[in-house]
């Protein structure tokens, strides 16, 4: 089989045995993408000379380095040493990296290779990579379909085969709806678990980095190397980590009564149907709970995610760093350099955020969310009192057509209406693939308590295995 | 019905220190009514005597000491701002007349 068909695990053990070298590896997955990238447009850009370097010292290196020679793509948001980092965006689109995020970071001194950065939507706001200020990176399922998003170029990398891992930012859905529209695994950790130092903030209260792969193995086998304390990152947990490891047993498994309040298509519906089925045959138990508020979580999060970019995204000025539009003074220089550098859904986003959180309007829109994200968080509380882990899908929809939904902001909002609830809490939560219908995939979302995620893992173990899933693209 | 006007986007422009043309605005206001006019239903919810919450509880966000630490060599920044001379980042004049505002 090619190599760059095969799982992290499986490539280690080639690596480890000499039956490949660092070195192979890469020119295998540089091929791959020549022969890929030219009609999924994942990539912004590409880090081949340095990946071949280090490829060659490893070689000269320990082999029972954990992630010894593996090539990973990395979301233009989270930094890499002397890379551009353009969050897609214009007013970012000269920035060379200063310094590794605390991941890269991790990944580095583990073996890994990041061969290069992926597409995103601008600064992580949307749902299909379309805001990007540079490309469109289309579905590899089919190429007239959006990847989802903002991770898409992440996970249309890994639906593909042109990186065997990669990150992407979680702020509401952004890894977790990409890879069940690309028919991947997307692990989003409990808020806090994976230092934030080097990810371009959007909304602080929510963002959390998240890794895609080819199987639940990969993705938690990564999530355990770079998960820790830093310092640098003032929400980073400061707990003991121990090696995540599966749940030994049976779970029970809590699916929403208010289910049909979210506007989910048939198909996925049916899958839902199907999968639980599959996981009681292995054991588990289903129960039905009630989540009386989480249908309110669409304008909540999208209230606070508003209010804290319209503050993150008040640094990009013009002074330190990134486009700057010169113009008389230097209020007009801000101004000017904001009109020019931001597009159209960043300017809407920030906008909003300003309007919520000004004089006047505060109590009423983002105070007001504010009080609605605690009831949201109260009935997972109470849930997670009754089960284990919820289930439910990661996308009402299948993935859409690309330019179906751009022009209509709250349309294209809604894409994000099962993931977002997650993020309000800060609890985990991952995409599984279940199925293929009309040649598109479907996915499914586990979710569990705060640094629960030994449960997730289990369940998600005994989805991939129970529900046999091809990716051949 | 409309939240914002174009008072009020004028006024939020301002404040976030961006600008848009007459045809922007055009667009945009009944773009922003719309996403606003979807979510003003969230002020049906019961939430008296319910606490806002504005982050997820397991962070102590605790305060690091107040020690000055070197993150950078001047030479970083220098690179990542093409403003830079001798040994300043480079703005417009701040203060040209008495009734220009920053």
């Amino acid at each position: 089989m090619k190599p760059f068909r095969l799982s992290l695990t499986e490539t280690l053990k080639l690596l480890r045995e000499r039956k490949i070298s660092p070195l192979e590896l890469v020119d295998e997955y540089k091929n791959r993408v020549k022969e890929k990238e030219g009609n999924i447009d994942a990539y912004l850009s590409f880090n081949w000379n340095e990946a071949k370097k280090r490829a060659k010292e490893l070689e000269k290196e320990e082999r029972d380095l954990p992630l010894y020679g593996i090539p990973f793509a990395i979301k233009d948001n989270i930094l890499v040493k002397n890379l551009p980092n353009t969050c897609g965006s214009k007013i970012l689109e000269n920035f060379i990296a200063p310094y590794d995020a605390f991941v890269i970071e991790k990944i580095k001194k583990y073996g890994g290779i990041i061969i290069g950065k992926t597409n995103m939507d601008e600064f992580a706001m949307g749902s299909s990579t379309e805001n990007s200020a540079f490309k469109v990176t289309k579905n590899p399922w089919d190429t007239e379909r959006v990847p989802g998003g903002s991770s898409g170029g992440s996970a249309a990398v890994i639906a593909s085969d042109m990186a065997l891992v990669a990150l992407g930012s979680d702020t509401g859905g952004s890894v977790r709806q990409p890879a069940s529209f690309c028919g991947v695994v997307g692990l989003k950790p409990t808020y806090g678990l994976l230092s934030r130092f080097g990810l371009v903030a959007f909304a602080s209260s929510l963002d959390q980095i998240g890794i895609f792969g080819k199987t639940v193995e990969d993705t938690f086998y990564v999530l355990n190397l770079i998960q820790g304390y830093d310092e640098r990152d003032s929400t980073s947990l400061d707990i003991n980590y121990n090696k995540i490891q599966p749940f030994g047993g049976k779970l029970k498994i809590g699916i929403i009564k208010e289910i049909n309040k979210f506007g989910i298509e048939d198909v996925i519906v049916k899958n839902m149907e199907e999968s639980l089925k599959a996981l009681e045959s292995m054991g588990h138990k289903i129960v039905e709970v009630s989540l009386p508020n989480i249908h309110n979580s669409l304008p909540v999060y999208y209230l606070v995610a508003f209010a804290e970019a319209s503050s993150n995204l008040a640094r990009y000025d013009g002074v330190r760093y990134g486009l700057r539009v010169e113009s008389g003074n230097l209020k007009t220089m801000y101004t000017e350099t904001r009109k020019a550098g931001f597009g159209k859904e960043v300017k809407r986003r920030i906008l909003l955020g300003t309007f919520v959180l000004s004089s006047g309007y505060y109590e009423q829109w983002y105070l007001k969310a504010s009080k609605v994200r605690r009831l949201i968080t109260n009935d997972f509380e109470e849930a997670f009192k009754k089960v284990d882990v919820l289930f439910f899908p990661t996308s009402p929809t299948l993935p859409f057509k690309i330019g179906e939904r751009i022009e209509d902001p709250l349309k294209m909002y809604l894409a994000d209406v099962m993931t977002v609830p997650v993020n309000l809490s800060g609890i985990p939560g991952i995409n599984v693939p279940t199925g293929v219908y009309n040649g598109l995939p479907v996915g499914m979302q586990i979710v569990s308590n705060y640094l629960e995620e030994n449960k997730i893992y289990r369940v998600a173990l005994d989805l991939e295995k129970s529900i046999p899933f091809e990716r051949k693209l | 019905m409309r939240i914002i006007d174009k008072k009020t986007v004028n006024k939020i422009l301002n404040l976030s220190r961006l600008s848009l043309s007459e045809e922007e605005k055009e667009e945009l206001i009944p773009q922003l009514n719309q996403v606003l006019s979807h979510f003003k239903s969230i002020n049906e919810i019961d939430t008296s005597n319910v606490e806002p919450m504005f982050h997820p509880p397991l962070q102590k966000l605790s305060l690091r000491k107040d020690e000055s630490k070197k993150w950078f060599d001047r030479e970083v920044l220098e690179k990542i701002s093409p403003f830079f001379e001798k040994e300043f980042v480079k703005v417009p004049k701040i203060i040209e007349k008495k009734d220009e505002t920053i």
